[in-house]
């Protein structure tokens, strides 16, 4: 279908006016008007009502519609999703989808440099806090000019757990490789105005994604107008500029005309290359720099795999939805296999608090039991200054789980951080307070000297 | 904000530095050039234990304050942050009147402009008097110095703010990654008597994946409600990257990647509005000024 995300946002009023007014309750609520309502603050889908017409779906679906087009990339478990954002600063809502980390490889590699690449990628993938922080997809660039080694190189990594992104500028190259992938749907990137309808054909008959390229704005809106007449809508920018300030700027306003706008145009996720930009800077940092301005797509130099961790791990703090922090239902949880004798150790509901910790505790062979307390997620230093970590919490956790039934002592080990609400909480739950150690690291030494020897 | 004062403006720097005053959205440069950000390099007088990767850098100096500020000065940073641990109970309990011969003659060590920070991170119950007690003691005896110090919070403000005042300096004022609670501190600040200008806001933290998810955005809210007219978010931000290399990613890490991480934070937190930014590695430093370097800033 297509979907005009130009249509303004309407008053539940109006969306009322389109809705078939019968209150059937299909769509999960009580009557259109509350459905309108829902429908107005992007919480429910369109295809939730059954008996929409083509013309009222068309312009709801506009009108929740995210101004940055949503793209996919590869098929099935592969699949990656870019763009689909609705706004420029993360704190007007959230940030939908994470920038994707694609690793280039070239025709001009042999075997054994494309192999260890592939290698390097998997090698720096690591867990925290329940995600894994990974390179997402593979950008296959036609360096060589010739059709062979890119047919090649395409033979080598098709079958790889990436979703592919295939670069040259060359049409019948294009269609060498697109027939090789079929319906894998990658991204099909080296369109410029020279070769727009060539490139944009093939797109059509793959159903793939284009991505398009131009030195100037006129040029870049000329080209995706193109594609838009003929009916291409997955359409991922590569954004004018040579230099960091000129790609950074293009990013800025591209999301900006988007978002503020409405700007369809410009409307689509963005693909950026680091690596080639004139700058002194090093690679890594320019990644994190475009990524903080909203590229979708970053593609980095096997080289700079070696640094990718913090730039990854930037990525991840940007996506958190700061008003939503990872965090743990708040409770008892038992670490190892604990016993009456255990010690009892109290701590936020902050993911990384939690994950952290107990790791910690589990290397070190520590069993015990772990009160974790509703701090709003926040950690237990942000949650001491912002005065989360209640005295009363701790002890409604503690009547609730019944913690007192389950050890034969009556002493908690509160975080170092912590130190100065010892009182208080001795004050709230009647049990004695142990003020343990900063770094749970420490905790094990902490125990076996002062739990297990204080002991009454 | 100015820092520093040099001897005909009553103080001993070579030089004053001057940051904040931005009149756009950062690295919006297609609408306008925000002044150039203000890169500081930090020292401290006691740690525990310092990153073995810093060693390289830092081996010679890691326990003497003066000298390691020489090394520094070298290093050229527009900014010399002189941090002082010792002071804490929990670490040397050094009296802060003590402490103050340490700033004396990182004073002498270096004529660039200071910046003197306490106990960032108040743990034992003692530390927030402690720290007050000292940058008290700091702003009186380097009256003239234009000096920037703090932490001050919510909760502990009053004495320091009153002798910053009184002695002509400027205060870092530390809240913990949430707008309304910086400009709550503010307008507590200005009730003092303090202008916007010699305040710098620290809305906590800059370590990547340990809460710099909250303070990029609290700094980004910051900044456009300042442009926006708020008057009493009109301040400059300061945005401590070091705090990357403690994380427990780097432990038994190395150098060169050290200084990524520190050095991706320090971009992160530039894109989102800082003013300053607070480093720790060497490397850092010189990556960040190259970065800045690529891009154009008001007044050259």
């Amino acid at each position: 279908m297509r979907v005009s995300r130009k249509a303004k946002q309407m008053s539940p009023i109006e969306v009322y006016k389109l809705l078939p007014k019968t209150n059937c309750g299909k769509c999960g609520f009580p009557t259109c008007m509350a459905f309108a309502f829902k429908l107005v603050q992007g919480a429910v889908e369109v295809d939730k009502c059954p008996y929409l017409s083509d013309e009222a779906k068309s312009l709801l679906t506009g009108m929740t519609a995210p101004p940055v087009a949503l793209v996919v990339i590869g098929r099935g478990d592969k699949a990656v999703r870019v763009g689909g954002e609705k706004v420029s600063f993360r704190h007007e809502d959230k940030f939908y989808n994470q920038p994707v980390i694609a690793l280039e490889l070239n025709d001009l590699m042999d075997m054994e440099e494309v192999e260890n690449g592939l290698k390097k990628a998997e090698e720096i993938a690591f867990e925290r806090m329940g995600q894994t922080l990974k390179v997402n997809a593979l950008a296959l660039r036609n360096l060589s000019g010739r059709a062979e080694p890119f047919v090649r190189l395409v033979e080598l990594v098709k079958d790889s757990p990436y979703p592919l992104i295939v670069s040259t500028g060359n049409p019948s190259t294009a269609m060498k490789v697109l027939n090789i992938l079929k319906d894998e749907r990658p991204l099909l990137h080296g369109a410029v105005l020279r070769n727009l309808m060539p490139m944009a054909s093939l797109a059509r008959r793959f159903k793939c994604p284009i991505s398009v390229k131009a030195a100037d704005w006129r040029t870049l809106l000329a080209a995706v107008n193109r594609l838009r007449g003929i009916g291409l809508h997955d359409i991922v920018i590569h954004p004018p500029g040579e230099t960091l300030k000129e790609v950074i700027e293009s990013l800025t306003i591209i999301r900006r005309l988007a978002v503020d706008k409405k700007f369809e145009r410009l409307g689509y996720p963005t693909i950026t290359f680091p690596g080639d930009l004139k700058s002194n800077v090093p690679e890594p940092l320019r990644t994190s720099a475009v990524m903080t301005r909203y590229s979708s797509i970053v593609v980095v130099k096997p080289e700079a795999l070696r640094f990718l961790r913090p730039v990854m791990m930037l990525r991840q703090s940007i996506m958190m939805d700061p008003r939503a922090p990872i965090s743990i239902k708040p409770g008892l949880y038992e670490v190892g296999e604990p016993t009456p004798e255990s010690p009892v150790l109290v701590t936020t509901n902050y993911a990384l608090t939690y994950y952290i910790l107990t790791e910690d505790l589990k290397n070190m062979g520590v069993d015990c039991y772990l009160i974790v307390v509703d701090t709003g997620g926040l950690s237990v230093a942000c949650s001491i200054a912002g005065d989360k970590l209640k005295p009363e919490s701790v002890k409604r956790v503690m009547e609730e789980t019944g913690i007192a039934d389950k050890v034969k002592h009556r002493t908690l080990i509160i975080p170092g951080r912590a130190a100065r609400l010892s009182g208080d909480i001795e004050d709230a739950t009647g049990w004695r307070v142990l003020v343990g150690p900063l770094r749970s690291k420490e905790i094990a030494g902490f125990i076996e000297k002062r739990f297990r020897q204080n002991k009454t | 904000m100015v820092i520093g004062a040099t001897e005909p403006e009553g103080g001993s720097r070579g030089y004053v530095v001057e940051a904040g005053g931005a009149e756009t959205l950062p690295f919006y440069t297609f609408e306008g050039l925000n002044p150039r950000p203000v890169l500081a390099l930090e020292v401290y007088d006691c740690v525990e234990p310092l990153p073995s990767f810093l060693l390289e850098s830092y081996r010679d100096v890691v326990s003497n304050p003066v000298e390691w500020a020489r090394l520094v000065d070298r290093l050229e940073p527009d900014l010399v942050n002189l941090n002082v641990r010792s002071i804490s109970p929990t670490v040397l309990d050094r009296s802060p009147r003590d402490a103050l011969k340490t700033v004396e003659a990182v004073l002498q060590a270096t004529r660039r402009p200071l910046m003197v920070t306490g106990i960032m991170d108040p743990i034992h119950r003692d530390d927030t008097a402690r720290n007050m007690e000292f940058l008290r003691l700091v702003a009186e005896t380097f009256k003239g110095e234009r000096l920037l110090i703090g932490p001050v919070t919510p909760e502990a403000f009053e004495t320091v703010a009153e002798a910053a005042l009184a002695n002509g300096h400027n205060v870092l004022a530390k809240t913990n990654m949430d707008v309304n609670q910086a400009i709550r501190l503010n307008e507590l600040l200005v009730e003092k008597g303090l202008t916007l200008e010699r305040i710098v806001v620290d809305v906590t933290t800059g370590a990547l994946g340990y809460g710099v998810e909250y303070t990029l955005s609290t700094m980004e809210r910051f900044r456009i409600r300042g442009l926006k007219g708020d008057r009493m978010a009109r301040s400059p931000l300061i945005f401590f990257a070091s705090e990357n290399l403690f994380i427990r990613e780097l432990e038994n890490g190395e150098s060169g990647m050290a200084s990524i991480y520190e050095a991706s934070s320090a971009v992160a937190g530039l894109m989102a509005g800082a003013d300053i930014v607070s480093m720790l590695h060497p490397e850092s430093l010189e990556k960040v000024r190259r970065f800045i370097d690529e891009f154009p800033w008001r007044g050259g």
